[in-house]
């Protein structure tokens, strides 16, 4: 399910269309395509002229498209009894499904800023995905017995379940989606442990 | 190469370098070219795009850091200490012409592929990763180990780290460590069937 999150009281017309652009924003992308907003307005059957009343730019549209992604990874997060390592899995994997599913929608090319200090200025599709996240990431903490690290652990997660180094993964390696979710949390779990300061040396 | 035609090649670089270094959002070819003292012309008869400039530029500082890392006579854990922190060092002093070339191709495709500046880079850490996989008890994780340290000492990162976070690059290079050795362990222990860590 999508959340738009459109402002209140917007015409149903109008959050139809927008909708429909976000929509077909992701469709072209994830076919591999560099769509123009001509292109998107195309194939979301409104004129240009209409897209740009919702949409300054693509990359605001992909901007949305990906702060949609990430409510329906919040949404699945908040669903869920798991707690601890266990919803560390589940909500890891189902992003690694999200990714998988849109495809070369969710690869950005991306800006200079790091993700922390992205995040700390709110940029709002990392806000969502953090909040699906945050719980799970800080009851493994205290699962592990390491102090937490705030978002310095969201930090970690991001760098390893980056959408290109999943589909890195999954066509250079030969990985299936489920073995490189089970493989970056065995390894995001190992670098929080060293992140944190329990490297316990060599293993034996 | 034309001694002159050399200078003019290097010019590009270095002032796409300090360009890059100086302010944020896109650079095109002209401002380069102008910084350089070189017609437009010129400077498209050396490089197809700013990303190619950008892409020699890091080149060369990758090979700053082959050069370094080929020198050291420490092996294992510690030179892979050392290595990272001159990467940190090299990172922050050409800061901005690194944080930019970013394809939505992977590291591995791209390596894989013979990227050239990513493959002095993979030469720099070549020993530093074997050795130190070794002696934390690894099996030898090639290119994959290659795959872990690239994520994490990404320069946005790292910059992100230091700019945001408040660390020293010190601090930063330490953290990255730890964080890699854990993601080393974890990674080759789901690896190998999560047989041999259940100490």
């Amino acid at each position: 399910m999508v959340t738009t999150g459109a402002a209140p009281g917007l015409r149903s017309d109008t959050l139809r269309n927008r909708k429909h652009i976000i929509r077909s924003a992701g469709k072209l992308f994830a076919e591999g395509r560099l769509a123009t907003m001509a292109d998107i307005a195309r194939a979301a059957e409104v004129s240009t002229a209409t897209a740009y009343r919702h949409f300054a730019s693509v990359d605001e549209v992909l901007a949305r498209f990906r702060f949609d992604v990430g409510s329906e990874l919040l949404e699945y997060s908040h669903q869920q009894q798991a707690t601890g390592l266990e919803l560390l899995r589940l909500v890891s994997s189902k992003w690694v499904d999200l990714v998988v599913t849109h495809g070369r929608a969710m690869v950005h090319t991306r800006s200079g800023e790091g993700y922390l200090a992205r995040l700390r200025t709110g940029a709002t599709h990392l806000t969502v995905q953090a909040d699906a996240l945050s719980p799970a990431l800080r009851d493994t903490c205290i699962e592990l017995g390491v102090e937490d690290p705030g978002d310095e652990a969201m930090f970690l997660w991001n760098v390893l379940f980056d959408p290109r180094e999943i589909f890195d993964l999954i066509e250079t390696l030969g990985l299936s989606p489920e073995d490189t979710a089970r493989r970056l949390v065995a390894t995001l779990v190992a670098a929080l442990k060293g992140w944190c300061g329990l490297n316990a040396g060599s293993r034996q | 190469m034309r001694s002159d035609t050399q200078r003019n090649r290097r010019d590009l670089v270095n002032a796409a370098g300090a360009l890059f270094a100086a302010r944020r959002g896109p650079i095109n070819m002209t401002e380069i070219a102008k910084h350089a003292e070189i017609s437009t012309a010129t400077a498209y008869r050396h490089f197809a795009s700013v990303e190619d400039v950008l892409a020699e530029y890091r080149f060369n500082v990758g090979q700053k850091l082959r050069d370094y890392s080929l020198k050291q006579t420490t092996g294992g854990l510690e030179l892979l200490e050392a290595v990272s922190r001159k990467w940190v060092d090299l990172v922050v002093k050409h800061g901005g012409a690194m944080l930019y070339t970013r394809s939505g191709e992977g590291y591995l495709a791209r390596l894989r592929s013979g990227a050239f500046y990513l493959t002095v880079q993979a030469e720099a850490l070549q020993r530093p990763l074997e050795e130190a996989c070794a002696e934390l008890g690894l099996s030898p994780l090639g290119d994959e180990a290659m795959f872990l340290w690239n994520i994490l000492f990404d320069p946005r990162e790292i910059m992100d780290l230091i700019n945001t976070v408040g660390l020293s690059k010190q601090q930063a290079t330490e953290r990255l460590v730890a964080a890699l050795r854990g993601a080393l362990t974890g990674w080759d222990d789901d690896k190998s069937g999560g047989k041999k860590s259940k100490t």
